[in-house]
């Protein structure tokens, strides 16, 4: 997906209900930066039954940081 | 900016989902992340009891009635107005599955 389809944002899920990162999330970050977005975001889909959501959290945006991602502030 | 996608049945009273929910928002906070809250009124209302406790910080609703536009807000929990709109559910664009957003 690119410009040409009109689309400028992209918002990208990072983390996954089932209680982890989303494998997907990082490259998808990438490509859509790649692609021509003008912002890129991401969104958590936390875990309940997991608890701990300041570990969802942190885990994330170790993850973000580790693949040296870029989101918009 | 993150997003927190508060949607779906979760076990448990509101009291606790509303708590389990400050600890995601604390977190982002300490770590300097700026966040928002993805939901709908039919979401928010059962699972926090429509609560207005975190006041209004970003909004990102979901109503799936293909419009392009914020005409159909209504006001809920803390919120009266919305920063994103979900106005499309799953639909393929170039191949790739997404939703459609408004802002």
């Amino acid at each position: 997906m690119t410009l040409g389809n009109s689309y400028s944002f992209a918002i990208v899920r990072v983390y996954e209900e089932i209680g982890q990162v989303d494998p997907n999330g990082a490259q998808t970050i990438k490509n859509a930066w790649a692609g021509g977005m003008a912002h890129v975001d991401g969104y958590i889909f936390p875990c309940l039954r997991c608890g701990n959501p300041a570990q969802q959290v942190s885990h994330d945006e170790q993850t973000i940081s580790n693949e040296n991602l870029l989101l918009s502030l | 900016m993150i997003w927190f996608d508060i949607e779906g049945s979760w076990a448990g009273t509101p009291a606790s989902h509303i708590a389990f929910i400050h600890g995601l928002i604390n977190q982002a906070t300490d770590m300097g992340v700026r966040w928002g809250i993805y939901t709908s009124r039919s979401q928010w209302g059962p699972i926090t009891d429509n609560t207005s406790e975190f006041g209004a910080p970003a909004l990102w609703y979901a109503h799936y009635d293909n419009s392009p536009s914020f005409s159909d807000f209504v006001p809920f929990g803390g919120w009266a107005h919305p920063s994103i709109k979900q106005f499309m559910g799953t639909s393929t664009v170039c191949g790739v599955g997404i939703d459609k957003n408004f802002y």
